[in-house]
């Protein structure tokens, strides 16, 4: 499956690039393979948990409306997290991702599927997703363009700490007064 | 003379949005005189509203959204709307054409 | 007013390039109206009854003399010579060509405008105050809070998709012009029991199908926290609001399922996270926007400023009671002495409300430049206020609006009706509201008829979506389709401003060409019932109850 994931090192450019990546999204049902990249339900973890904790390679594979709290406990023992958008329109998932970026402090890999299109691309990266499967049928390739449409942004979020105003080139600010956490939860996940 | 008994295809036009109705020989017609009549659902010639409509929903390039509508058709062949909607989009915004031209 | 720098510059011609691709690529055939419609809608461009139409944001309704001969250039250029101003302070034109839009949003963003976020579930234009800025009841200028909440709002990435559209109000004054607790969020400057000036919070009201007045659910949140408080609200809607059904999808559904109470505990819990974060306002962030709406400079009068009241009984006075007329009825007071704010009505007997052509647009350009310090600003009640107009010019201003047909003296009268599109352009409506608007208002041309009926609002809109607030007028008319007939119903007793209330209807609905008449009747019986000429129709309807209205006006059928 071909996957857009943030280019490393970040400072290339293009900063996304277009790779090949397996991953099994797993049913309740299925049997899991001994190894591979493979992502589960919630339900499936919580039954499983200490199986999959010792199988590795395991991500987490939830709806965008699910309350990251409901699996905060859950992001320690994953690098992994897809957020499934059921509709382009539904737009929980993007709450989600920035509560995982910021309050829940999650550094792995978080992975937009569903009805991911070219135009959301950007919205969903400023909103801490780093890497999106895109809906069937659309070219990811064709999509990158999509990071490139604009250069500034105007309030803070997952990709960026300070708003536009607090940036432009004003006197009186130090980027190190704030960290990517919110301001009273820092560390707390 | 039924209500329901004629229909027409119509769409807006993807350049202007201006209102327009599909006509006998496939193209697209600014006049509800000329809109392609059908009697309860097909053709004089035999073409099912069903098929052409399905045909009108590819032509993307050219039009949005295509559907159809009941229309009523006078003894002297004259076709009428029976909905407010399709009369005022037949007839544009008269109030204001009247006020600003246009008409 | 406010002024792009580098950054707001490079992202509105951004957003035009990004929009010109999307345009081509549809024109090409590459993506079909489906995958392009929720493109075009984020830039304001719908597809309406008879063409395109492109909504143009215009930031608390602030234009500058430049901006309005822009507008005017476009709708010579790429329309058909006229505009329309609507009921939350933007302009909409209605036969744009698909192809010619981007070269729209370039020609807007020349002058600092532009289309986005007019239509689409996400934050839409800040609206405000029409006197923000000069109003003498006012404890401080809104302009600069909507700006920062303008600046937030745009392209916000986690709010592009909310459950549904949502839109803020502020005002800064006592009076509420804005008609804050029928938005989803409105804000009140309100002075806190220190003396600092803070920010109340009116969430989930609104209109449509089912209308709320919104309940305050924070009375006092610091001005630093503007936006850290505003993300929180929106972040519990964007979670928690219903996406299953569109007519419950507004934040007000929430607000009245959960209960204010709950609802604001809500919020408080997600703040409690958010609030020490970059978006806490510091002072030099209040204060750098600030900068950029300081009062003009007004020039300092000789001995003491002229007043309208010394302006009546001195020689410059025109003799035509017209005059008198006018200044009574379209005046209003200025925080400075020897000014004025003026409103110009854009509602005449032979228009559809709110509608301007390319020439009176650049008339009031100019008009603006000459008598206002080069602004105006547009109303939701679809008219243009000149803010800053020295009372001493008030004579050669009055002839020129006389000219152009703009000094109606008919705010808050019966005939400066608010309608929406309706069924003559929109693809929601049930059934017109400009033509109903337009014989309503034919009837009551005579001058001493409209003002025995004192100061009432009358709102049309032409489906339950409520464009045109029928709700909160003091009569408001809902056109509704019966079996492809339209039809209209009469609602009375609504009111935006302080002691705002949702109107009743009234009985049963009318034909398009029994509607006039039922609203006629309405207002006789209101002056068959008021104990005094002081006691307006909504203070009337308010003490006696639907039923005498309704006796008169369905009596004799
Ligand atoms: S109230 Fe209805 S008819 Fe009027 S503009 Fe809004 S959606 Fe259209």
């Amino acid at each position: 499956m071909e996957i857009i994931r943030k280019a490393t090192p970040t400072d290339t450019v293009p900063r996304w690039e277009v790779v090949q990546e397996d991953c099994v999204h797993a049913e309740d049902s299925q049997a899991l393979a001994s190894s591979g990249q493979v992502t589960v339900t919630l339900e499936r973890w919580r039954a499983e948990a200490d199986a999959l904790k010792a199988r590795g390679q395991v991500g987490l594979r939830v709806l965008g409306e699910v309350d990251p709290g409901d699996y905060a406990d859950v992001l320690p023992h994953v690098d992994l997290v897809c957020i499934q958008f059921p509709k382009f329109a539904d737009g929980r998932g993007y709450s989600a991702a920035r509560l995982l970026r910021e309050r829940y402090g999650f550094t792995g890999t978080l992975r937009a599927l569903g009805d991911v299109l070219r135009d959301q691309l950007n919205y969903m990266a400023r909103c801490g997703f780093d890497s999106f499967v895109m809906a069937p049928g659309k070219d990811p390739r064709a999509s990158l363009s999509a990071f490139e449409d604009f250069s500034e942004s105007y309030q803070p979020a997952a990709d960026e700490v300070l708003p536009l105003w607090r940036r432009a080139s004003l006197p009186g600010f130090s980027l190190s007064d704030f960290s990517k956490v919110d301001g009273n939860r820092e560390g707390a996940a | 003379m039924s209500g329901e008994k004629f229909q027409v295809i119509t769409a807006n036009r993807t350049d202007d949005g201006y209102v327009v109705y599909l006509a006998a020989d496939r193209s697209w017609t600014t006049s509800f005189q000329d809109a392609l009549v059908f009697d309860s659902g097909a053709t004089d010639s035999g073409e099912s509203l069903d098929g052409l409509l399905a045909w009108a929903g590819l032509q993307q390039r050219d039009v949005c959204d295509p559907y159809f509508f009941a229309v009523e058709r006078g003894d002297d062949g004259a076709l009428g709307t029976l909905s407010a909607r399709e009369r005022i989009r037949a007839a544009g915004p008269e109030a204001t054409l009247r006020v600003w031209g246009y008409a | 007013m406010y002024q792009y720098n580098e950054f707001d510059q490079k992202i509105v011609r951004q957003r035009a390039a990004q929009f010109g691709d999307q345009v081509r690529r549809r024109l090409s055939g590459e993506v079909t109206e489906n995958e392009f419609k929720p493109l075009r809608l984020q830039n304001g461009l719908y597809m309406q009854l008879h063409a395109y139409m492109l909504r143009v944001a215009i930031p608390y309704g602030l234009l500058s003399s430049a901006q309005l001969r822009k507008l005017a250039h476009i709708a010579r250029t790429y329309d058909r010579d006229y505009a329309h101003f609507t009921t939350r302070q933007n302009i909409q034109y209605n036969w744009p060509k698909l192809q010619d839009v981007p070269k729209i949003l370039e020609e807007l963003a020349e002058v600092e405008m532009h289309a986005i976020q007019t239509s689409g579930n996400c934050i839409r234009n800040i609206t405000s105050d029409p006197f923000a800025g000069v109003a003498r009841d006012e404890i401080e200028d809104p302009r600069p809070y909507c700006e920062l909440l303008r600046q937030w709002s745009t392209f916000h990435p986690e709010f592009a998709y909310l459950p549904r559209k949502f839109k803020f109000a502020v005002t800064g004054a006592e009076e509420d012009r804005a008609a804050i607790q029928v938005h989803d969020i409105g804000i009140r400057l309100v002075r806190g029991e220190d003396g600092t000036v803070g920010l109340a919070f009116y969430v989930g009201g609104g209109l449509g199908r089912t209308p709320f007045v919104a309940p305050c659910i924070q009375p006092f949140v610091p001005k630093a926290h503007l936006l850290t408080y505003s993300e929180a609200i929106l972040r519990v809607y964007n979670r928690l609001g219903r996406r299953d059904n569109m007519y419950k999808a507004r934040i007000k559904i929430l607000v009245k399922s959960m209960g204010a109470e709950a609802f604001a505990h809500a919020v408080e819990e997600e703040w409690q996270y958010i609030k020490d974060g970059p978006l806490q306002l510091r002072e030099q962030d209040i204060a750098r926007v600030k900068s950029y709406f300081q009062e003009p400079e007004y020039p300092v009068f000789q001995g003491t400023a002229p007043t309208v009241e010394s302006l009546m009984l001195s020689k410059e006075k025109p003799s035509d009671p017209a005059f008198s007329a006018w200044v009574d009825n379209n005046v209003v007071g200025h925080r400075k002495p020897g000014y004025v704010a003026v409103s110009l009505s854009m509602k005449r007997e032979t228009l559809p409300p709110g509608d301007v052509t390319d020439n009176h647009l650049d008339a009031l350009a100019d008009l603006a430049d000459r008598y206002s310090m080069g602004e105006a600003v547009v109303t939701h009640r679809q008219n243009v206020v000149f803010p800053n107009v020295q009372v001493a010019l008030l004579p050669p201003l009055w002839e020129e609006l006389t000219q152009l047909g703009f000094a109606t003296p008919n705010l808050q009268r019966l005939t400066d009706v608010i309608a929406c599109p309706g069924l003559d352009f929109c693809n929601l409506a049930n059934a017109r509201s400009i033509p109903v608007a337009m014989r309503i208002t034919e009837r009551f041309q005579d001058l001493e008829k409209l003002y025995e009926l004192g100061q009432v609002t009358l709102n049309i809109s032409g489906c339950i979506n409520a464009c045109g607030h029928h709700h909160v007028g003091n009569l408001g008319v809902l056109g509704i389709d019966k079996l492809g007939v339209e039809h209209y119903q009469l609602m009375l007793g609504g009111s935006s401003a302080n002691d705002a209330s949702i109107g009743k209807i009234l009985g049963k609905a009318f034909t398009e060409h029994e509607i006039a008449d039922a609203v006629e009747k309405a207002l006789l019986c209101y002056i068959g019932l008021r104990t005094s000429p002081q006691e307006s129709f909504l203070a009337t309807y308010r003490r006696v109850g639907a039923q005498p209205f309704k006796d008169a006006v369905y009596g004799d059928h």
